[in-house]
């Protein structure tokens, strides 16, 4: 039985360092890519996500709709239609306008889904592709692939750990080979784990050399601190002037989202928001009470 | 009652846009859209402003056939205190019967055995709340038979009787004489504006006919010419733009608040 578990537990570490190091390769891989000189003319979504990923995408179209009035936003980070004639810019802004004159009232984070999810992104990351500036999907496919296999890796050896400790606790084994199983599926599990995280940080960066060139470029036009469109795009949300705008976009979701705010370019921003989701306001309802226009007979 | 100056009606939607506003002197928050024990952080922001908000109900009934609800008054009462309102306003409405609910705000049988019970209901509530009450004209769909008082007279009954504070809706008079052909200058006439806590303000539109008080357009020029024919009549102490769906931007609310101003002002100009 130890043995046998013991054999276990260095199959798994060896499919463990043989996944590790693939995905490893495949990162470096995707940063040496060359394809094309820097890209010019690029709008403050190109930009967005190249710094940041379809998160400092859907972060910057909902800020600056937000910023120019064309949608409202509460306490709470819910977001509600206006009734204006703001013309939107982008595809993506026009998606984002037509999710909220659907769904008044949804919160940051449901929006910023949606815009993260849609065609208008997908056209976005493939035009970036066709640019040279964004690795091919067969690449970032891979290392998905690999990320996927090392993440169940981890769970088993860690599963495993549980295991020996509880049989070794009831007495069930307790051999030298069993602990040296034991301690193997930790290492394993742990390693796995160390390898995620990296990965985790890196696996955004998808930007091939000339990608990286154009950003930094752009970083170099567009200082911090710069307003408009382009350092939001770039920094992310920390950029806003507007206080109120900025603490609420960012919401519960900013010291999580930090995290993960290295990002495409590496750094450069607060990292992505998400909203508060609900909260705040709770029990207001909204309206008038009466239900939709006013009061019926008149409030 | 001490003056309010000009304000809109707070809503969840509008709430960091009230915040931001300018020219916003005190807000109303429908008193059924919010707990006491947990007031939206918005209204505590503006009330640490020490800007007034008065909490609106919308379901009392005072104009029933039965004693209002007490958990209804407690509740009022509750939202005055928790929100240190100078009054609560309601209306004169007439909002259910026999456990049915009318899902809107009729209008009262205009009767003298009518203004008995509801001088009745008034009083109870009067009773129950820590605040003066103010009560509001509504917007009729249709008028009971056999009324015996108008609109106006019957408030000004019940003022007389209470001392009940009056809420007038310049856009529910608008209405009811768009409707119902009821003049809203002669109403102003009528009510005893003395006893005027506040004025509302609203749009709503036309269709086949009918105009539809809905809160969601800006206020018609009729509307704003009745508050200012209110304004050469009476010093309201204050005036409120209500704004309930289909929200513009902050700056067309903003100049919605600058109008009902501009209308004001109108009122102390000479001939």
């Amino acid at each position: 039985m130890d043995l046998f578990l013991l054999t276990l537990s260095v199959a798994l570490a060896a499919v463990a360092v043989v996944t590790s190091s693939a995905l490893r390769r495949d990162h470096a891989a995707i940063r040496g890519m060359e394809a094309g000189s820097r890209a010019r003319d690029l709008d403050y979504t190109d930009l967005a996500y190249l710094a940041g990923g379809p998160q400092r995408v859907a972060d910057t179209v909902i800020a600056l709709l937000a910023g120019a009035k064309a949608i409202r936003l509460s306490r709470g980070g819910h977001l509600y239609y206006v009734t204006t004639d703001v013309v939107s810019r982008t595809p993506l802004e026009e998606f984002a306008l037509g999710v909220v004159t659907a769904g008044s009232g949804l919160g940051v984070r449901v929006l910023k889904e949606e815009i993260i999810r849609s065609l208008a992104m997908e056209s976005l990351r493939q035009r970036l592709t066709g640019l040279g500036l964004l690795a091919p999907d067969e690449a970032r496919v891979r290392v998905g692939r690999l990320a996927r296999r090392l993440q169940e890796i981890k769970f088993i050896a860690f599963a495993g750990t549980v295991f020996m400790v509880v049989m070794v606790g009831v007495g069930s084994t307790g051999g030298a080979v069993a602990v040296l199983a034991m301690l193997l599926l930790a290492v394993t599990g742990a390693a796995a784990a160390v390898v995620l995280a990296i990965h985790r940080r890196r696996t955004l960066a998808t930007l091939t050399a000339s990608g990286r060139d154009t950003l930094a470029a752009a970083r170099q036009e567009h200082l911090r601190g710069g307003a408009g469109a382009e350092s939001l795009a770039l920094y992310g949300l920390s950029e806003l002037d507007d206080r109120d705008l900025r603490l609420h976009l960012l919401g519960r979701q900013a010291r999580r989202s930090r995290r993960s705010s290295a990002a495409y370019g590496g750094g450069g921003g607060a990292g992505y928001s998400g909203g508060g989701g609900c909260g705040g306001t709770s029990g207001c309802g909204g309206g008038s009470g009466c239900g939709g226009g006013g009061c019926g007979g008149g409030s | 009652m001490a003056g309010l100056g000009v304000g809109i009606g707070w809503r969840a939607e509008l709430d960091l846009s009230i915040e931001r506003m300018t020219g916003v002197d005190f807000v109303e928050v429908v008193a059924e859209n919010i707990k006491p024990a947990r007031l939206p952080e918005s209204l505590r922001v503006l009330r640490a402003r020490g800007l007034p908000v008065i909490p609106h109900g919308v379901s009392l009934g005072v104009g029933g056939a039965e004693p209002p609800s007490e958990a209804r008054l407690a509740h009022l009462a509750a939202c005055a205190q928790a929100l240190g309102s100078p009054l609560v306003s309601e209306h004169l409405a007439f909002v259910r019967g026999g456990g049915i609910e009318a899902g809107h705000l009729l209008p009262v049988p205009r009767t003298y055995e009518s203004l008995r019970v509801v001088t009745e209901n008034v009083r109870r509530a009067q009773d129950a709340l820590p605040v003066p009450l103010a009560l509001e004209n509504v917007a009729a769909i249709f008028g009971w038979p056999d009324d015996e008082l108008t609109e106006a007279q019957f408030l000004a009954e019940l003022v007389e009787r209470t001392g009940v504070g009056l809420l007038i809706d310049v856009a529910n008079l608008y209405t009811n004489q768009f409707n119902l052909g009821l003049s809203a200058v002669a109403a102003l006439d009528a009510l005893p504006l003395e006893h005027l806590a506040y004025v509302h303000v609203a749009g709503g539109y036309e269709h086949h006919g009918i105009w539809h008080d809905t809160h969601t357009t800006a206020a018609p020029q009729p509307v704003l010419d009745l508050l200012t024919e209110l304004c050469a009549r009476a010093s309201p102490p204050g005036v409120l733009l209500e704004w309930d769906d289909e929200y513009p931007s902050d700056a067309a609310l903003e100049n919605e608040l600058a109008k009902i101003r501009t209308a004001m002002s109108l009122a102390r100009e000479p001939g």
